[in-house]
């Protein structure tokens, strides 16, 4: 059972609202588990999930690979394969505060990561169609999930 | 033959490029210094022309996730200056609290996360939190008892939505902000205890003579209201921001550098309120300081973690106050009707001024904007301490030599990129 759904984005920046998409349609097709869009201090989480026990994170990422793919990656399996920018001058990463709260003893028990690969970044630039798709194939793939869970 | 040492950092942000760090030593001569800036702000200038005044502060709060009360502040005030409107009595009041909130999460998180892992010799806060747990505990606990004043009054943690032109949409009930006082008691210990915590740190020894500018008002210590003043003279109401500093296009940055057109570099934020208003600090917060033998007026940079700390200290007994003092009712708002003018707005977020400016047509809209935030204003002076550092320190191994460099742009907790939140990921495909 998933017991909170974090979209992680920023609205004005293209494909960075990928997170924030896929919260907003999960909040329109009614669903049950705990919604959260978050689009400020990644700490926050941390505060979110806490006492729960099963929690997916949804957030835009730039790997390299095409634009649109979805990566599937369960935080229980070890530190998220991201280039940490361990001494940013200013917020935490996503990563950051994961492994901040892995550290703490704060992870909730499950913790997975959706990641919608993006390409364009730049303040007032639209969502990519891939990743506008790739954001539709998260919601149903969610939608079931939660469907499921609660049914 | 010359030898050339150069140090380039171009991971200071998350996003790669958007905040970079190059120095150059020829001879053991500094022949090149560049800190180097990508800054949100100018895309929201353009952004906001053409939309309602009111939609200002909503449209500001998004340019920083962790200092969005700032921008709110910044764009009400001016716009209120605008349309010549006054918010007085206990809706000023209530800014400030909510202003103490945003200042006891961001220095919270600053210091504790962000700035004390450079002290302390470890790479970041996650790798100092397996060592030093409760230092951690105690940052993000600070931290929210900030976001529980923002969220409380502001109406959501990020990106406030209750702040509005006038004043706010809906006003908090008294036993919602009495249950704050409790958090607030606690804070004000840890607070208490955060001084004296990180003034136990090494510091380097410098002393810089500083130009610094904030806010003043004559009876508070600074938050939204008062003149522009400096230490070399400078005493204008906000309306003169732009006759006194000038904003200037650098090459290698997407910033603007602000300077003092007769002088040059200046220095905004912690340090900077504090030498020009030490008189209005609480008296525990002036105690805090005096018993780790900090002065009136600090001149090491990276003692700045230690002004942060007694203004946490101050921020958590002006919203002890605020919150004793609240007695609920009358109206949540005044009311505010636009007319052509130009309003400015000058507050102190918690890096420093952040002045704003607007000129609005008769039916509302926003004809310009300008926004001057306090990294790009502190942009020079980073880069003149980035120089005072490197020649302090130019025995150091490479390695080392870096960490402090980078440690002194990070004494101005500079508010490089705070819109972007996208993981990136290596996929190591082998």
């Amino acid at each position: 059972m998933v017991d909170l759904v974090i979209g992680v984005g920023n609205e004005i920046r293209g494909d960075d609202r990928a997170g924030l998409a896929v919260i907003d349609a999960l909040a329109g097709k009614g669903s049950a588990a705990l919604l959260m869009r978050s689009d400020g201090d990644p700490l926050e989480m941390i505060d979110a999930w806490q006492g729960l026990s099963s929690v997916i994170l949804v957030d835009a990422v730039s790997s390299g690979s095409p634009v649109g793919t979805i990566h599937r990656i369960d935080v229980g399996d070890g530190p998220l394969p991201t280039m940490l920018a361990s001494r940013s001058t200013h917020l935490f990463g996503i990563g950051e505060a994961v492994e901040l709260a892995r550290t703490l003893d704060r992870l909730p028990p499950s913790l997975i990561v959706f990641g919608i690969e993006g390409s364009r970044f730049a303040p007032g630039s639209d969502m990519s169609p891939s990743v506008a798709e790739s954001v539709g194939t998260v919601v149903e793939e969610l939608a079931s999930l939660l469907e499921s869970a609660h049914a | 033959m010359s030898e050339v040492r150069r140090v380039e950092v171009d991971y200071l942000a998350r996003v790669e490029g958007e905040g970079s760090m190059k120095v150059m030593v020829r001879d053991g001569v500094v022949e090149e210094v560049e800190f180097g800036i990508f800054e949100p702000p100018r895309f929201y200038e353009a952004f906001m022309v053409g939309r309602q005044f009111t939609e200002a502060p909503d449209i500001t709060a998004r340019i920083c996730g962790i200092c969005p009360i700032a921008y709110q502040m910044s764009s009400v005030h001016a716009m209120e200056d605008a349309c010549g409107v006054t918010v007085d009595g206990q809706l000023r009041e209530l800014r400030r609290l909510i202003y103490c909130g945003e200042w006891i999460e961001s220095h919270g998180l600053h210091i504790y996360l962000l700035h004390a892992p450079d002290f302390l010799g470890y790479e970041s806060a996650v790798h100092m939190a397996a060592d030093h747990r409760e230092l951690v505990e105690q940052g993000l606990q600070l931290k929210k008892v900030g976001n529980d004043i923002v969220t409380l009054v502001g109406g959501r943690e990020i990106h406030p939505i209750n702040v509005k032109v006038g004043g706010f949409y809906k006003l908090p009930a008294k036993s919602d902000l009495d249950a704050l006082a409790g958090k607030l008691e606690w804070a004000r210990e840890a607070a208490l205890n955060t001084v004296e915590v990180v003034a136990g740190f090494d510091y380097p020894d410098v002393e810089i003579d500083y130009e610094f500018v904030s806010v003043c008002h004559p009876d508070e210590y600074p938050f939204s209201e008062g003149n522009i003043v400096s230490n070399k003279g400078i005493d204008i109401p906000a309306s003169g921001f732009n006759d006194v500093f000038t904003e200037e296009h650098v090459e290698r940055s997407n910033a603007l550098q602000s300077r003092v057109k007769e002088r040059g570099a200046y220095h905004v934020g912690p340090m900077a309120r504090y030498a020009l208003n030490y008189e209005k600090l609480t008296d525990s917060a002036k105690k805090a300081a005096a018993n780790v033998g900090l002065g009136e007026v600090v001149l090491n940079p990276f003692k700045s973690i230690i002004v942060r700390a007694v203004e946490m200290v101050y921020a958590c007994d002006e919203a002890l106050r605020i919150i004793d003092a609240y007695e609920p009712g009358g109206p949540a708002s005044v009311p505010v009707e636009p007319k052509a003018a130009v309003g400015h707005g000058a507050t102190e977020a918690p890096r420093g001024m952040l002045y704003h400016r607007y000129e609005i047509a008769d039916d509302g809209s926003i004809v310009t904007a300008q926004i001057a935030p306090p990294t790009a204003q502190n942009q020079l002076i980073i880069e003149n301490d980035l120089r005072v550092v490197l020649e302090d320190n130019l025995d150091l191994p490479d390695d080392d030599l870096s960490w402090r460099l980078e440690q002194s742009i990070r004494n101005y907790d500079p508010c490089i990129s705070c819109a972007t939140h996208f993981l990136k990921l290596e996929i190591d495909r082998g």
